[in-house]
């Protein structure tokens, strides 16, 4: 394991301390309009954490801060819907962002958001056996995007303005790397 | 020089709109809306005689708003659930110490019911969900619980709660 590696493992457990801290904290007030709406704050520490250090990095983010998030809220049913949810998501805009290269990350991130609330409230419906949950997903898809909108904006605001160690990812450029690794 | 040169190829990576994101925002946009068309201007909400409760997949007791009857069906459940006249509240109970609830309002003037109060997680996903109004339901999923309204009574009952 080189340091490079082990500066990658060190930021990635901040990233994932932060979204596990403002999933907690979100979870004390109470929804937007519908249940189970937020603003998904910690999802913008989960499109850093994979943006800067790699999808890898990404998926362990989310998949942490969905274990241990459930577990703080007191809903460990909850991980049913929502790692599925989220696993998926984050697939599409990883897929979105990095091998396209075309699609800016607000857009990667309503069409993920969407997604994510579309995916949750049908697995919710297939778990609990409540298809009339169904009737709530247009409302959630569209909350979805709107949220998606804010951690966009916020997530193109932060890399624009923070010099974050490991962005190569992002640029994937070769000639970066070789720059970068000299200058750290 | 290399902060210098990431700095240059962020900025030309990194921007608020990019040509292909049109594709994405119609996509999106294209598929709200279909939601919107086949869950809401579609189907058309209708009075409500009453409403179950469910309690691990099976109907534990049936509400009637018109004579303000409730009929437990488990016998499990029957010194778990308990009927108030007064606040019209009903209050279900998971263990016999009855530390798990949830309180169930009803409405008889709109002819619905909400659940009002809930220990089962911090989030309480179950009381901030919208009052009961045609075939909608109100899920408690760390209680297991389940609440689903009795439709009309030409419509067969919907006993599975799976069929809209």
């Amino acid at each position: 394991m080189n340091r490079l590696t082990l500066r990658k493992i060190a930021l990635c457990g901040i990233f994932t301390a932060f979204a596990v801290i403002a999933f907690t904290l979100e979870n004390l007030f109470p929804p937007l309009i519908l249940p189970g709406v937020r603003l998904g704050v910690s999802n913008v520490f989960i499109l850093l954490s994979a943006l800067t250090l790699g999808s890898v990095y990404g998926y362990a983010t989310l998949i942490i801060k969905i274990l241990l998030g459930s577990i703080f809220s007191g809903n460990v049913s909850s991980v049913l819907y929502s790692l599925p949810a989220g696993i998926i998501s984050l697939s599409l805009e990883l897929a979105l962002l990095m091998w396209t290269k075309k699609v800016s990350i607000l857009a990667t991130s309503v069409a993920g958001a969407t997604l994510n609330v579309t995916v949750q409230n049908v697995v919710f419906c297939f778990v609990t056996g409540s298809m009339e949950y169904l009737a709530y997903l247009p409302y959630l898809s569209l909350l979805g995007a709107v949220s998606g909108v804010a951690v966009g904006f916020t997530v193109y605001l932060l890399i624009k303005k923070i010099k974050f160690p490991f962005l190569r990812n992002y640029i994937n450029s070769k000639e970066n790397d070789i720059e970068y690794k000299k200058g750290s | 020089m290399g902060l210098g040169l990431e700095k240059q190829l962020l900025n030309s990576q990194n921007k608020l709109f990019k040509k292909s994101d049109v594709l994405v925002y119609a996509l999106v946009i294209v598929c709200v809306f279909f939601l919107f068309l086949f869950f809401v201007i579609i189907p058309s909400s209708s009075q409500q005689r009453g409403f179950s409760i469910w309690v691990e997949g099976n109907k534990v007791a049936e509400y009637y708003y018109e004579g303000q009857s409730l009929s437990i069906n488990d016998r499990n459940f029957e010194d778990k659930i308990y009927f108030d006249s007064e606040k019209l509240t009903i209050t279900v109970y998971y263990d016999q110490a009855k530390t798990q609830y949830n309180v169930i309002s009803i409405d008889h003037a709109n002819k619905s019911a909400k659940i009002s109060e809930a220990n089962c997680s911090v989030s309480k996903d179950c009381v901030y969900t919208p009052s009961l109004n045609g075939d909608s339901a109100i899920v408690c999923a760390p209680h297991k619980l389940k609440i689903t309204s009795l439709g009309d009574l030409e419509k067969t009952s919907p006993v599975t709660g799976g069929v809209r």
